[in-house]
């Protein structure tokens, strides 16, 4: 009968060897410190491929034991696609550090790999494809000297968009990545803490940048779980957790704090910066870490734990909201179909329609009269760096409407003088006269609301002894010439000696 | 206290809503967000709280965000306007100029556009929530729920088509909905019309901050829930949706409400009983 321990070692590329069990001369190689080391990921899969294999095995319960079972591994990518599927693993893992815990499109991943690596794109979408479906995992349990057998569907490493290939990191995924890593609980987050203490002392600048990631990294996946216990009342194991962990979770957080406030003084202090210093002229820049970025690192370790603080109040407090957990799925489908086939009653009433959507409805702006926020969109002024008080002359400031305001004036200034020079021109006129101004659109009604508004626009300003004067009227409802109605506030233009001033 | 500040902030946030201090990877951030944002962060706490009153008065509600929540750029804040339940009838921001939008003819009656609004809703609702398992609690997935305009183009096709066939427009009992949404403009509501329609639709949510265009793929364009939105129904669900639920859900979820007092009675009897032992 052959040695069970001597089963044959499988390939998992060229990395992988040192992993699988110890071919005969290769101990001393084992650990040695001057061979460049593996990938952590390659250790993390080398030490859980056996446990794959029992889960695979082909023998069957109380067979009497005969042969080896046909575990080989066909290694039919080269080790390539497993690489690429670590790959964007880290891509996403790096892309959420960055920035949002958002759907990422890998258009631009697919590419580049597929280049990198020398294979296709379809190899590269498979791999997502792969990585992004769930494949059942079963187990056993025992407690009280029973067993008990389980099975667990959450394999899936990314959750992918129904369509097209923008994806972001799983639980699983993030889990996966946090053992590769150097897993911890998040109640060992004080201990794990330490360890940048522990680096700045013995100047191990490269550990500490790490350790850093990966406590920032623990600090927002422990914040989407507490956001999930909020939002997913039916979780209820996730939910006790969290309420049996209470005092302990919140104490974590403030332990972390200290320590990590400790590590920000020491960052401060001259031997760790000198030390910092010697350590960088011995590395390529590409690698060295600077005294900002460490500070930027704990500060945002720092953030992320006020913002966890913050959440996880939250969540003590919405518990006590009782109704909130009442709320399952809500079948809108089947809402749509009662609502059509609805005999006349109040729900048909399109007023108690209007009422509720008063709420949830797309509500946009219907202001009475233009107000220069409105007319953003159209004419934007540029910001101000610092906020400074808006004075009146800002609206109508010709630097700063250039484009559209200027055209319109250019080609109606004449003809708007001359009517001024008649007598009063009034809002009405200028929306009612078709052949005056044409108002046909939004558009031509942003120019003229903010020439009334403003008419230095029209760079008429003391000339021979006159200068423009507004007045406001009544409130007035304007048909326009296509179609439109308006609602606002009459106004009129005179032209006046200058004498009087503004 | 600087009101004209206040004020300022005030008016930005009516006119847009949402205002957010960092834009999303490959998104430029527009100026006005970051004037507000600025504006936002600089006011003191009293100030802060006399916005949060002015708004409150209004009927609504100020809401900020981290970057805890999915979607938010690291290091980056949102804040938003949310309707109150409470909130009075009228308001700087209203549904007039939707539904005049919506309509696909100057003598459309009121009722029927507001019928087409409800039914596009819900069924686009149904793609936010239904179709992924999700419960109107869960806010921060607001970015996987996604979908495309043709597949809520062919559900109401296939929706109306269903009523259609079901033979109960017509009959003594007067269904005023189906009726409106079969007929159309010209007798029968074609194809054309309700493209037409749904185009409209998203281009009114996305102008009300509701929804935003992601991509295009295939020809077709895919469009997902934003964050406005996911809050606004969940804060709104228990005080209006929950009247458009079909009774028999409501009396289970009545039931359940139920069943969880009663549990809760008889863990803080037991409690008390265990205290006195």
């Amino acid at each position: 009968m052959p040695d069970e321990a001597q089963s044959p070692a499988t390939d998992l590329g060229a990395d992988a060897q040192l992993a699988a069990p110890v071919a005969p001369g290769a101990e001393d190689r084992r650990d040695h410190p001057t061979l460049p080391s593996k990938p952590a990921w390659v250790q993390f899969l080398a030490t859980a491929l056996r446990l794959c294999d029992a889960h695979d095995s082909d023998r069957t319960v109380g067979a009497v034991y005969a042969s080896v079972p046909d575990e080989a591994r066909r290694g039919a990518s080269g080790g390539r696609f497993v690489s690429i599927g670590w790959a964007l693993l880290e891509y996403l893992r790096d892309r959420e550090l960055a920035g949002a815990h958002d759907y990422v499109s890998l258009a631009g991943f697919i590419g580049e790999t597929a280049q990198t690596n020398g294979v296709s794109k379809e190899d590269v979408q498979y791999v997502i494809i792969l990585l992004s479906t769930p494949t059942k995992l079963s187990f056993v349990e025992t407690a009280d000297g029973e067993t008990r057998r389980r099975a667990t569907t959450d394999t899936a490493l990314i959750d992918k968009q129904r369509r097209g290939y923008a994806c972001r990191l799983s639980t699983a995924g993030r889990e996966a990545l946090g053992f590769a890593s150097g897993y911890f609980k998040w109640v060992h987050a004080g201990v794990e803490a330490r360890k940048l203490i522990v680096d700045l002392q013995g100047g191990d600048f490269r550990s500490f940048y790490q350790v850093a990631i990966r406590i920032l990294d623990r600090i927002r996946t422990e914040s989407l779980e507490v956001r999930r216990a909020c939002e997913r009342p039916e979780v209820e194991d996730l939910r006790q957790y969290f309420l049996d962990h209470a005092e302990r979770f919140t104490g974590t957080i403030h332990e972390v704090m200290n320590v990590v406030g400790d590590v920000q003084r020491l960052i401060g202090t001259n031997e760790v910066l000198d030390a910092l210093d010697r350590w960088s002229e011995t590395i390529r820049d590409d690698d060295a870490i600077s005294a900002t970025l460490c500070n930027e690192l704990i500060q945002d370790i720092l953030n992320a734990l006020r913002q966890l603080q913050k959440l996880f109040s939250k969540f003590v407090q919405d518990v006590q909201r009782r109704d909130r957990a009442l709320v399952g799925i809500v079948r809108f489908d089947a809402m749509a179909r009662r609502f059509v086939g609805s005999p006349a009653d109040w729900r048909t009433d399109p007023a108690f329609l209007e009422r509720l959507f008063g709420g949830v409805g797309p509500l946009l702006p219907d202001a009475p009269a233009f107000t220069p926020t409105e007319l953003r969109h159209s004419v934007e002024p540029p910001r101000p760096k610092e906020y400074a008080r808006q004075g009146f002359r800002r609206i109508g400031d010709p630097l700063q409407v250039k484009d559209r305001i200027e055209l319109f004036v250019d080609r109606n200034r004449e003809r708007i003088l001359a009517r001024l020079r008649k007598g009063p021109l009034t809002l009405t006129e200028m929306l009612q006269d078709e052949d005056f101004l044409n108002p046909v659109d939004l558009e031509n009604l942003a120019e003229i609301c903010s020439l009334i508004i403003s008419p230095l626009i029209l760079r008429f300003d003391d000339v021979d002894g006159t200068r423009i004067r507004i007045q406001l009227g009544d409130p007035h409802i304007w048909q326009l010439p296509d179609g439109w109605e308006i609602s606002g506030t009459e106004f009129a233009m005179t032209l006046e000696e200058a004498s009087g001033g503004l | 206290m600087d009101f004209e500040r206040i004020g300022r902030t005030q008016e930005i946030l009516l006119a847009h809503r949402v205002v957010q201090s960092a834009a999303p990877p490959g998104r430029r951030l527009r100026e006005i967000d970051a004037e507000c944002a600025e504006l936002l962060r600089s006011l003191h706490d009293d100030e802060s709280e006399a916005l949060s009153e002015l708004l409150r008065g209004q009927g609504w509600d100020l809401h900020e965000y981290d970057d805890t929540m999915t979607g938010i750029p690291r290091g980056g804040r949102m804040w938003m306007l949310v309707r109150r339940p409470d909130a009075p009838g009228r308001s700087l921001l209203s549904l007039q100029p939707a539904w005049r939008r919506l309509a696909i003819s100057s003598s459309e009656l009121r009722a029927t556009t507001i019928y087409w609004f409800a039914f596009i809703w819900m069924l686009m609702l149904s793609f936010m929530y239904e179709r992924i398992g999700r419960p109107v609690s869960a806010e921060s997935e607001y970015i996987r729920a996604e979908f495309g305009r043709d597949e809520l183009e062919e559900k109401i096709i296939e929706r109306l088509e269903a009523l259609r066939l079901s033979g109960s427009v017509g009959r003594e009992t007067r269904l005023p909905i189906a009726e409106a949404l079969l007929e159309g403009s010209s007798g029968e509501t074609t194809r054309k019309q309700i493209q037409r329609r749904v185009g409209l639709f998203l281009e009114i949510m996305r102008d009300a901050q509701m929804i935003e265009k992601t991509r295009e793929e295939d020809g077709t364009e895919l469009w997902r829930q934003t964050l406005l939105c996911a809050v606004q129904v969940n804060e709104l669900y228990a005080a209006e949706l929950i009247h458009l639920v079909p009774d028999d859900e409501t009396l289970a979820e009545l039931d359940r409400f139920l069943a969880a007092e009663s549990n809760e009675v008889e863990a803080e009897e037991r409690e008390a009983a265990d205290g006195a032992d």
